[in-house]
């Protein structure tokens, strides 16, 4: 079985945590040739392969080609970390259209010295308007979500890959995994800030007010930030069946706060919900992306 | 006054809105009913949609109206103290009070989403919401999201 590993616009971690696999990738590459990475070796790109796997979003023309051209030449294509499955972080850019992110990134950013005003004069490929998650642009056979994918995971999907068993990702939460659940009724007694607030890592991290996006995410992970002390921030994207992170993130902080410890007001000094509940999944949100001022032409 | 704004206002005549109301079965609904058989006038622009509770309500019925062209979302419920299942018109409020501020940083004015609440003897009070928000949603104009989503 041949394997191509390519990237699109894309951090580079994906590669990393394939090689994190450490001992068990040299089992895995006694069964797959790896014949194409070009984050990990030079080799010239082959002309078909068994498995496509893509990491990063599709933010430029020339993603987009790739994206069509992998299709074309492997049998299994595989969108691998949350980039390529929901758009990930590059994807919060849908916040903006392109033309708002060139004049944010060379005129107005702070410490941006251009004082003629000129756009980029280097030839490289255009940004396409908005990210699109892969699945929206070629047919995913498989898409391994996570930022990056989970090693577990990586491995459990080589394995089903190799003796052609079915790869079915975990349909449960990222709270059914996490230590601080106890299983018991959550009630958010107030609104508390990651920043500013002193935390308990003994307890629920949701029920002591911090943004915690266990119960709209899907699991996986073995709840890995919150075991590092961290809230979940949704990278697993969203539930079996859910369509959109941040309206199950809703619902499910209106149904845990307190109504007599949790006024309305509270609630509605939350900062920036677009990013903090899409974070990792706007671009395969409902919406999608910012309207206003975002029409095409 | 100016051509160009007059030519605005003359197409906000012409702009009939789309609102989708959710109303719940105990309440809002019954309010409805009761202003149908008052036989009350008041806008033709809401297509109602019954829910058992407010509280029923998921966030993602409320952005997928809005992406299926609508230029309002309304939802009536019980009263606060009232609600048929002691606590859904809370939630329900909770959850709107969070979709505004999502609304707006996703491009969208909040006052397109409005809740409020009438019991089911006050069809009049239900007649007044819906020509309020109507008007409300005429000021603001069509919906930005009108064709641009669907087309993706």
């Amino acid at each position: 079985m041949t394997l191509a590993i390519e990237h699109l616009t894309a951090c580079a971690g994906c590669e990393n945590a394939i090689l994190d696999l450490g001992d068990s990738l040299l089992s895995v590459l006694r069964d797959v040739e790896l014949v194409y990475a070009p984050i990990l070796m030079d080799a010239p790109p082959p002309e078909r392969v068994d498995v496509a796997i893509l990491t990063g979003a599709i933010r430029t023309e020339e993603d987009l080609e790739k994206v069509k051209r992998w299709r074309g030449k492997c049998s299994i294509l595989v969108a691998f970390g949350s980039c390529a499955c929901f758009g990930g972080i590059p994807g919060l850019a849908n916040l903006l259209n392109s033309m708002e992110l060139l004049k944010t990134s060379y005129l107005e950013q702070l410490g941006t010295i251009n004082p003629e005003g000129e756009p980029p004069r280097v030839e490289v490929p255009a940004l396409t308007d908005f990210i699109k998650p892969l699945s929206r642009v070629v047919k995913v056979d498989y898409a391994l979500p996570g930022c990056p994918p989970p090693m577990k995971l990586i491995s459990k999907f080589f394995e089903a890959l190799i003796s052609g068993e079915e790869f079915e990702l975990p349909a449960k939460s990222v709270c059914d995994e996490c230590p601080l659940n106890s299983g018991g009724e959550k009630v958010i007694k107030g609104i508390r800030r990651w920043v500013y607030d002193e935390v308990d890592l003994s307890k629920c991290l949701l029920e002591q007010g911090f943004i915690c996006l266990g119960p709209a995410t899907r699991g996986g992970c073995g709840a890995r930030c919150i075991k590092a002390g961290y809230p979940c921030r949704g990278c697993m994207g969203v539930l079996e069946g859910v369509e959109d992170q941040a309206a199950k993130m809703i619902s499910a902080i209106a149904s845990a706060t307190s109504l007599e410890e949790v006024a309305l007001e509270d609630l509605m000094r939350l900062s920036d919900l677009a990013g903090v509940l899409y974070r990792f999944t706007l671009p395969a949100s409902i919406f999608g992306r910012k309207v206003r001022g975002a029409r095409r032409g | 006054m100016e051509a160009s704004s007059l030519g605005r206002l003359d197409l906000r005549k012409r702009f009939k809105p789309r609102i989708i109301g959710f109303l719940c079965n105990w309440c809002g609904y019954a309010a409805a009913d009761l202003a149908g058989t008052m036989r009350l006038r008041y806008p033709a622009n809401i297509r109602i949609v019954r829910v058992m509770c407010t509280g029923r309500i998921d966030p993602a019925h409320v952005l997928k109206a809005f992406k299926g062209g609508a230029d309002g979302v309304l939802i009536v419920g019980c009263h606060p103290g009232d609600c048929h299942y002691l606590t859904g018109n809370y939630r329900a409020e909770r959850k709107v009070a969070m979709l505004k501020l999502l609304l707006k940083d996703l491009g969208l004015e909040p006052d397109r989403i409005r809740i409020d609440w009438a019991s089911a003897g006050e069809g009049e009070r239900f007649a007044r919401i819906v020509e309020e928000f109507v008007r409300r949603i005429a000021e603001l104009g069509p919906s930005p999201l009108r064709g641009v989503l669907v087309e993706e």
